[in-house]
């Protein structure tokens, strides 16, 4: 599981065990560090001491046996006794000496060398002059030193001469045995608490050490560096050793000889277990706190995390679902700027048409125009014929009307030369019917009555005849008038109509100029269409880029929600970009339970438990400080 | 009595025959025997005079004498027509009871004098007892055409004694 995947909780959590395994590791290393260190240093500083002291109190007893031989070797009983070789009296003195002051034994030889009492046996006669005290003592010199020996395998021996009147009379060599009974040792490991141990070269001859209840003496020293140091150097080895399976802190000092020689070594030493057990205990203490304070930052953190993550996941579910709507209504823009370019295309493209067809039009209208006036010129030049014909029409109209007149006048006439006739007619009845009176008497008269009658018929009839041509010539003439009169008024229609058609010729020609005006405002206004339609399709353009921008940016919101998602909520809760319109309401599930951190605390202190690197993109992603915990 | 029958035919027939002024009346021709005719003049002005019948037109004056002139469309039930040029007043001669009277009678148009025979007079067919054809003289063949001749005072007198309905 990489720790970029975790959510936020996991990631706090991780980030505080993180620290405070750090910080653990930190505190626990340096204290682990400085503290054994310190501890390491104290415990060889308290081991060197101790051994300095151990030395010292070696020394101590050093001078302590000397000064206990010169006092010895200056009391006069006891002069007396050595000079007379009194050797129970040496030896009473010599065990009360020794457990006075808590000698081991007593050996007193003369001035030959030869002892004269022991106190811790009965042995005498022997020389003891291989001892380098006793060789000293008698040149008079008082020491004391370790030496070996046969049955005391390594003791400290003082030496100090008896001198009556500047002579040496024997020498009293009081030695503390530092194998028996390993009283020495157990002293030093009472009194310092470490365990001690004296060697011969490099065997165990007295030590406070023991293995299953038994002392280790009679055990060689196993490790060759300290042989080597100390040994052959006669240098003092300050260090851990291992003996017997156990660890500790160790010094080795040479004990040198009373022949100046490197005799053994005198170790004292610290059992580490101790040591080791309260530096554990510490470095438990100090892991246990600091799980506590883990475990309980990490909940705090837990909490902390889970309430900032819950309203950051409503957050993010607002805005995802916001960033949709926005990417819906973005599309829906760019959808919408599309249809708008497109309708902006086509109106444009309707608008060349347009255009083109105005200009048909324009140049249709300027024909008309033309037209127009050409029909005008023309009206004019009818108008002018018309009105020729018209004054020809009058002049006809008047020579028909001289003829009328003329006929009617000739009418009238005739009707007198009628009328004459008629009355005629009338005088020749009367005439008739005079003579018909008259009788026989009237019968000549009667026919001149009657061919004055025919003579009046004639004359009716001629009359007749007449007014018939007059009837004749004046209906044809009327019919010539009538015809004229017909022509005329057709002719006058014609000029009328030819002027209504001037007229409408005169409109069609100034609507023709309106239509040209119209035209060219059209034309403009087409124009401005057109450059307003082009505006709108760049418009559009911009808008469905806009849109499109928008969408993106939505998209990338979403991808950044997406990640706010997932460092909070950890790869499992990260949300792939949705497709506009759908609404996705992941309720992420519960964060997990810090485990991790229940895990470490029960295992190993050292071991991180955590499957987390150590990266710092935790610290970069959440830019939470260690000081915000420091409430928790 | 036949020979007094006849006699009166023959008187009869010979009466009717003579000479006739012809006129035109509302496209018929009619005859007024020429005896009965004084004279014939152009229509002139016609005074009316009130309270009279609507056929008297009125009366008008002939170089001094006041004749009563009537209508003969009238008088004969026609309608009465707009007076033409040609329209003329026949001055005839009724004679009533006790004298002569002088009356004119509008006529449309006069044509001639004929001379009738007695045997183009026909005597006026019977239209049935409705009718009064006393007036009618006859009727006269002329050239196809039918003429009928009026008995002037049986027109004038009739009405004179009978109160015109």
């Amino acid at each position: 599981m990489k720790f970029m995947n975790l959510s936020l909780t996991g990631k706090v959590i991780g980030l505080i065990i993180l620290t405070t395994l750090i910080v653990g590791g930190a505190i626990f290393g340096s204290t682990f560090y400085f503290l054994s260190g310190e501890y390491n240093e104290r415990a060889e500083e308290g081991i060197a001491a101790t051994s300095g002291l151990a030395q010292a109190n070696l020394d101590g007893l050093k001078e302590k046996l000397k000064v206990a031989a010169v006092s010895f070797s200056g009391r006069p009983d006891v002069v007396k006794a050595v000079e007379k070789k009194d050797t129970a009296y040496l030896q009473k003195i010599g065990k009360e000496l020794t457990v006075n002051e808590g000698l081991d034994f007593m050996t007193i030889a003369d001035q030959d060398g030869k002892v004269i009492a022991r106190s811790h046996s009965d042995k005498t006669g022997d020389s003891v002059t291989n001892q380098i005290n006793v060789k000293k003592a008698l040149a008079g010199e008082a020491s004391v030193g370790i030496e070996e020996g046969t049955v005391v395998k390594l003791s400290l021996r003082a030496g100090a001469p008896f001198k009556v009147d500047g002579r040496i009379v024997g020498t009293v060599t009081p030695g503390i045995d530092l194998t028996a009974a390993n009283t020495f040792v157990d002293n030093i490991k009472k009194q310092f608490g470490v365990e001690c141990t004296i060697f011969n070269q490099d065997e165990r001859v007295s030590t406070t050490l023991e293995k299953d209840g038994k002392r280790l003496v009679g055990t060689k020293m196993d490790n060759p560096e300290v042989i080597e140091t100390v040994l052959r150097n006669g240098k003092t080895f300050l260090n851990r050793n291992r003996i017997q399976g156990k660890d500790y802190n160790t010094a080795y000092r040479p004990i040198i000889g009373a022949d100046g020689k490197v005799a053994g070594m005198f170790f004292v030493g610290k059992d580490r277990t101790a040591l080791a057990k309260s530096m554990r205990g510490v470095i438990w203490a100090i892991l246990i706190s600091l799980l506590i304070v883990g475990f309980l930052m990490a909940t705090a953190g837990w909490f902390l995390a889970r309430s900032t993550v819950r309203p950051v996941f409503r957050t993010t579910d607002f805005l995802n679902r916001t960033a949709e709507e926005v990417t819906a209504a973005a599309n829906q823009i760019a959808v919408s700027s599309q249809a708008l370019a497109e309708g902006s295309s086509e109106q444009a493209s309707s608008l060349e048409e347009t255009s083109s067809s105005l200009e048909e039009m324009s140049s249709m209208t300027k024909q008309n125009a033309e037209n127009a006036n050409q029909a005008k010129a023309m009206m004019t030049q009818t108008r002018q014929i018309v009105e020729k014909v018209d004054s020809h029409m009058n002049q006809m109209a008047g020579a028909i009307a001289e003829i009328t007149k003329t006929s009617e006048e000739t009418g009238k006439i005739i009707k007198t030369i009628d009328e004459i006739a008629f009355q005629t007619n009338l005088l020749a009845l009367n005439a008739a019917v005079e003579a018909a009176r008259a009788g026989e008497a009237g019968a000549g008269f009667a026919v001149v009555a009657n061919e004055v009658r025919n003579l009046a018929l004639r004359a009716a009839e001629a009359a007749r005849n007449t007014n018939d041509l007059i009837d004749n010539t004046i209906k044809a003439v009327k019919q010539g008038n009538e015809l004229t009169s017909a022509t005329r008024e057709a002719f006058r229609e014609n000029v009328e109509v030819a002027g209504k058609v001037a007229q409408l010729i005169d409109e069609i020609a100034s609507a023709s100029q309106e239509q040209a005006q119209g035209i060219s405002q059209i034309n403009r206004a087409v124009s401005e269409m057109d450059k307003v339609t082009q505006q709108t399709a760049a418009n559009a353009e911009e808008s469905a880029s806009a849109s499109e921008e928008l969408t993106a940016q939505a998209e990338q919101m979403k991808a950044s929600i997406n990640d706010l998602a997932i460092v909070i909520g950890g790869s499992g809760q990260g949300r792939q970009p949705h497709a506009a319109g759908e609404r996705s309401r992941g309720k992420t599930a519960l964060r997990p339970k810090p485990s991790p951190a229940r895990e470490s605390r029960g295992k190993g202190r050292t071991k991180p438990a955590l499957p987390a690197p150590k990266r710092p993109t935790p610290k970069q992603v959440i830019p939470l400080e260690d000081g915000d915990f420091k409430d928790f | 009595m036949e020979t007094a029958i006849m006699d009166q035919a023959v008187r009869a027939a010979t009466d009717r025959e003579g000479k006739y002024l012809t006129f035109a009346l509302a496209g018929e021709e009619y005859g007024i025997g020429i005896l009965k005719v004084k004279e014939i003049i152009g229509l002139m002005a016609i005074t009316s005079v009130p309270r009279t019948p609507d056929y008297v037109k009125g009366v008008i004056n002939l170089r001094g004498k006041v004749i009563p002139v009537a209508d003969l469309r009238l008088k004969f039930g026609m309608e009465s027509m707009a007076y033409t040029d040609r329209t003329c007043i026949i001055v005839v001669e009724i004679s009533g009871a006790e004298r002569t009277i002088l009356m004119g009678i509008v006529v449309d148009s006069v044509s001639e004098v004929l001379n009738i025979k007695a045997a183009d007079i026909e005597d006026t067919p019977s239209f049935g007892s409705h009718l009064n054809t006393a007036f009618i003289l006859g009727m006269a063949k002329i050239s196809g055409a039918v003429k009928i001749l009026l008995d002037i005072d049986r027109i004038f007198r009739t009405e004179e004694l009978s109160s015109m309905p």
